[in-house]
This record gives C-alpha cells, structure tokens and sequence, in this order.
C-alpha cells in the first residue's frame, strides 16, 4: 500500500537503484550489439561517447565478415552439441544420485552426501590436470566425448535435487508403491514430473557453467572440427585483420543461443513453480 | 478381502527407540479395526509394518496365512488412504484413480469401466478432469479412497483419513466409510487418535499406548469394562474423571472415601476390594455417572462449581474435584478437575456448592499401578466380535 509521501519516496529510490543495476548489468550487452551492428570505422571513433551505445548506421556487414572468415556454424554445432550432451545426461545422472541420496537407504549414505559437498569447494581448474593426463591415456583427446564426460556428474546439480527430493511428501512415492509401482518407475512417473523445477534449474544452472567453458577445450583438442564457441572467438581475436565490429559480432552469436535457452528455460521454471501442486 | 494375522509383530527403530511391542492380534475377514491411540503410541508403525515400508524387528504378519514379510509393498495386495491423500499432483482425478489398474497392466477397456464404477460409487463422476489442486478436502479424501477402492485389493489401510478435514465434514465422510465398508464387506485396518472415530467406525478397537497394545474389543466393551486406567481414560469425551480414594472397613464391609465423602461400593466389586482396604485406589467415574441432588444410601458428593460449558442440549459442569486427580497416563492434574455431563438446565454460577448423586454401579476401581479391579468379564478371546 502506497499512501504516503514517505512511501512515494522510499518507492522512488527502490526503482531508482534497480534501474541503475539494471543499466549496469545491460549496458555491456548493448554495447556490444550496438558496435555489432556499425561499419568498423563507426566502432573505434564513437567507442567513448554515448553513440556507442546506439548504432547509427545500422549493417549486417559484420556478421557476413565472420560467416565468411570462421566455420560459425561449426562451432555453433560443437557448442550445442556438447552442452546439449552435458545437460540431457546431466539432468538424467545427477537427478538419479539426488534421488538415491534423498530416498534410498544404502550404507555410506552420510559419507556419500559430505563427500558431494565437500566437491563443491574444489575449483575445476585444480582437476584439469590429473583429467588431462587420466582422459588422454584413455585415448579421448580431440573428441566430443572428452568435453562431455568430465561434466556430466555435477556435485551442485546433485545437491540440488537431493535437496528437492527431500522436499516432495514421502506419501506420494510409497502411494505409487503400493499401486503397484517399482522404485524406477516411481521416480520416472511419479517424481519427474513433480520435480520440475528442479529439473530447470539444474538445466539454467548446467548450460550456463559449460557454455563459456575455454581452459579444457583449450587443452584436450587440437583442430577446429570439435572445438566449441569460446575457442572460435579467440582464434578469430588473434586473426589479422583485427575488426572490432567482426569480434563484436561473433560475441553476439555466441551469446544469443544462451540468451534465448535462458528465455525458454526461466518461463518453464517459472511455470513449474506455479503448477508445482505437491501438497496433495 | 482377507484375514489378516499379527504375530509377536515387534519393531525397534535403528536408534534403538522402541516403536512396537509384541502385537498379537488377527483381524477377520470382513473386519473394520480401528487401532486407536495417542500421538506417538506406535499405530502408524501397525500401517507402516503391514505395508512394507518398515521391516520388523521381531514376529510376523500374515495375510490369509502367508506370511508377507519377505514381500515388497507392490507386491502384497494392499491398498492405502493417507492422512495427506497424497493424491499424484500432476495427474487428473481419472488418472489418479486409473493409476493403479494401470500398473496392473489392465486392459483400458476393463480400466476406463473400474474407474467409471468407483466415480460412480464416491460420486466423483463431476471431478474426473480436474487436477488434485483444484478439490476441496473433502474431494480430495474421495479420491484417496477411490484410488484404494479401485483395484480391489485384499486389505484397505485408512491413516487417520479425517484428520485434515474440517469437523463437520469429518462426520459425514465417517459415515459414508462405514457404509462403504458395510457395502464391500472388506477388511480395513483405520488408525486415529480419535477416539470419537474409533467408537463410531469399528467392529473392534485397539487401543495402543507406547507401543503396547492396551485392550482390543467391541467398543461398547472397552467403554463399559476398561481393562486398565489409560483404557478408561482415552475413551470417552470428556474422559472417565479419575480421583483417588481411600477403602476403608464400614460394618464389616468395605467403603470408598472421597474427599469428605463416602460412597458404597456396587455389589459387583465388594468381592475384589476386600484385597485392598485401607489402600488408596483410582476410583473411576463417568463423567454421565453424576447427576444432580442427593442419593439414597448416602452415595453423594459435594462438589464447588469452576466453569459450566452450555452446549444447547446439554452442558458440562467442570467442578472442584473432591481429591487427587490423574490423568490416563496416571499423571496428577493440577488443579483436580471433575467434569459432570448434565442435561441443560438453569446457570450455575462459578463458587456455587452443588450435591451430586453417584451411579454406583458405574463406578470402577484401579489399582495404584492402573489394573482395573474386579472387572465385570474378561475379554473375548482374540476374534472377530461386534455389538450388532
């Protein structure tokens, strides 16, 4: 309820300070669409003003550039084809180890559990290299598979869905039991769909780790033809001609796959928030 | 339909809590036990056990003589309502209720017509499309019992089904399961810690106090002829007033005092007091034993009125309580309360003295330990027994 001037005040600053985050966190992207969109003179010469937010003379110049000079698509199709691997495993394995975690009794259950947390805390750049030597000798280098595997079991995405499994009423898995149902097929009918935002926020969270993924492609592949996004844009940075408009472009190809997944995936969680019954 | 048998049935939860005593108790083909208990008494654990979501520690549980111990839940043939419903969120009413038949692997002919017949049965036939969000409790809890209706099972398990419903739907829904049951001649098994369902709804009661089955009968029988003080005091509401009273030797035969006043024992006990006078005992009395104005025989006591409840056709006079009073776990109550059931008449303001004559032969007597003493007939052995 808003019916004072104090309120009107406090209402004021609030948005005044979240329309100031929001031009922080934006202004980045716009600038870069912006320059993606300008003749390579316009870029540098209008780089410190405020026209370089805006494109003043609007050309897909750029974008043909980089079609024409990298195999975009290429690497388009590495990206997707990796992180599609990563998160459509990834929701299956982790979302099985959340639920064995969260419902099952097994001996070393509590160990097992620490030990997931515990992984939490250790950066991946501390694994590469035993990886590196463990996945080469496994004769893995310059393939697909070597920039999937190491990612699919993910220590967060397990604890995000043990921590949701926990949450659904027990009732709902042992009504399915006594229907007549086995533990698999309990979780595939019964808990799936029930877990849906679990399943999208692991989605959210999986793409956006492995997306902009560089140091292990960087060190387990040689030639372009598995290399993802991340790799193109940094051979392409160091391709003479140095067009800034070009590497503006690519980055906007880079990043609207990601963007309109985000879109997709964040209407779903939303939804599977709201239609997320569970109370019975 | 089937028999279900307890045998020796014991479970001890892995921190050492112990849940359940040995239970040896067999329901009949046909039958509606209630097991009736306080919170935390172990009946759910009964449910649990005889579903095959825990594993006993001790004993067995047979179902028309097999034992089912070794059996997975999906695999014994029983069907369960839970207190939350825990109807499947994301599913409509007719899958909810088609859920089972098809795990069953039942033709969808045979399917769509079982589901028809029990929409039909629980009137659900409006709701069939609707999502477990969109219904009322009370819908819901029509679900529940439709899902376990369904499929026919041997044994129907009712978890306190009532208990998230408001409380005049709950007598509704308690009659519409008694008839039900009456009309399917099935054996069900209901826990609740209302003793109100439990007096209405079975055939038999058990009640269950710590894990230890207390007394099981018709109940009439356990209202009438408690086997111990928690029995008499659990059931009935308000509970059997419980004060403690001296026996004494009164012209060679034996007398209660209570407070300041004396009061003749029913013949049907004289016999079985002998033993204990000049001792203390739980004298035991219902709270409709009491009625207003002086007796013969001096079998009256006076009492100072506290509070009066006026429920329009009667009202509960709550009175000073002459000595001690404990509750059904033998606990001291302070202050001692006596809670009188009178038909409505006019105010009785708090501090007012009122004579209240005692109905002897409605009295009962416990040792300190709470035994009843010299009860009218010992219980029926272990079987199938109905007031009707």
């Amino acid at each position: 309820m808003i019916d004072s001037g104090a309120t009107w005040r406090q209402l004021l600053a609030v948005v005044g300070l979240l329309t100031f985050l929001s031009i922080l966190f934006v202004a980045p992207i716009v600038l870069i669409l912006a320059g993606s969109l300008k003749p390579e003179a316009r870029v540098l010469s209008e780089a410190g003003t405020l026209r370089a937010f805006f494109p003043t003379r609007v050309s897909l110049q750029n974008y043909r550039d980089v079609f024409e000079r990298v195999p975009v698509v290429l690497y388009l199709f590495n990206s997707g084809l990796i992180n599609g691997l990563i998160v459509s495993l990834g929701l299956i394995v982790n979302s099985l180890a959340g639920y064995a975690l969260a419902r099952l009794r097994w001996p070393g259950r509590g160990r097992f559990l620490l030990l997931v947390l515990a992984l939490l805390i250790i950066p991946f750049e501390a694994l590469s290299v035993p990886l590196f030597y463990a996945l080469s000798a496994l004769g893995l280098r310059d393939t697909y598979m070597v920039q999937v595997l190491p990612f699919v079991a993910n220590p967060l995405a397990i604890y995000l869905f043990y921590s949701f499994f926990l949450s659904l009423p027990a009732e709902l898995e042992e009504a399915a039991q006594l229907d007549g149902a086995g533990p698999l097929r309990t979780f595939v009918v019964i808990i799936v769909p029930n877990a849906k935002p679990a399943f999208a926020t692991v989605a959210i969270v999986m793409l956006l780790f492995h997306w902009g993924m560089y140091l292990w492609p960087l060190l387990m592949t040689a030639g372009e033809s598995v290399r993802p996004l991340p790799l193109g844009i940094a051979s392409f940075y160091s391709l003479p001609p140095r067009q800034w408009g070009d590497i503006l472009a690519f980055s906007i190809i880079m990043v609207l796959p990601v963007l309109l997944l985000f879109m997709i995936f964040q209407r779903a969680f939303v939804r599977g928030v709201a239609s997320s019954g569970v109370k019975g | 339909m089937a028999q279900v048998e307890f045998r020796g049935l014991g479970k001890t939860f892995a921190d050492g809590t112990p849940a359940l005593q040995e239970l040896d108790v067999t329901v009949a083909d046909g039958e509606l036990l209630v097991i009736v208990g306080p919170s935390g008494c172990g009946k759910s654990t009964i449910l649990r056990l005889l579903a095959g979501f825990e594993s006993a520690s001790r004993g067995d549980i047979l179902i028309d003589g097999r034992s089912v111990l070794a059996q997975p839940p999906q695999e014994r043939d029983i069907a369960m309502v839970f207190q939350n419903y825990a109807l499947y969120p994301h599913m409509s009413v007719r899958d909810n209720l088609a859920f089972p038949l098809r795990m069953a692997k039942r033709p969808r002919a045979v399917i769509d017509k079982q589901v028809h017949a029990v929409a039909e049965v629980l009137d659900l036939k409006e709701l069939l499309r609707k999502k477990p969000s969109e219904l009322s409790g009370g819908q819901s809890q029509r679900v529940a019992m439709g899902r376990a209706l369904v499929r026919e099972p041997k044994v129907f398990l009712l978890d306190e089904p009532l208990s998230n419903l408001d409380p005049r739907l709950r007598g509704q829904v308690r009659a519409e399961i008694a008839a039900l049951q009456r009309r399917l001649n099935s054996t069900m098994i209901y826990v609740t810690h209302d003793q109100v369902e439990a007096m209405t709804l079975g055939h038999r009661v058990a009640v269950l106090n710590k894990g230890e089955l207390q007394q099981i009968g018709a109940p009439q029988t356990l209202y009438d002829q408690p086997c111990n003080r928690f029995v008499a005091g659990f059931l009935g509401s308000p509970p059997m007033n419980l004060c403690e009273a001296q026996l004494y030797r009164h012209r060679g035969d034996v007398a209660v005092r209570l407070g300041d006043d004396s009061l003749a024992p029913p013949a049907r006990l004289r016999q079985a007091l002998q033993r204990y006078r000049g001792n203390t005992v739980l004298l035991g009395m219902r709270p409709e034993a009491l009625t207003l104005g002086s007796g013969e025989g001096g079998n009256t006591i006076s009492v100072t009125c506290l509070a009066e409840e006026r429920l329009g056709h009667e009202r509960l006079l709550h009175a000073a309580a002459p000595s001690t009073t404990v509750d059904c776990n033998g606990v001291p109550q302070s202050p001692g309360i006596l809670s009188i059931r009178l038909p409505s008449g006019p105010a009785m303001p708090a501090g007012t003295t009122v004579s209240l004559r005692v109905d002897v032969e409605r009295l009962y007597c416990f040792t300190p330990i709470g035994k009843a003493i010299g009860r009218l007939a010992d219980e029926p052995p272990n079987g199938f027994e109905t007031d009707s």
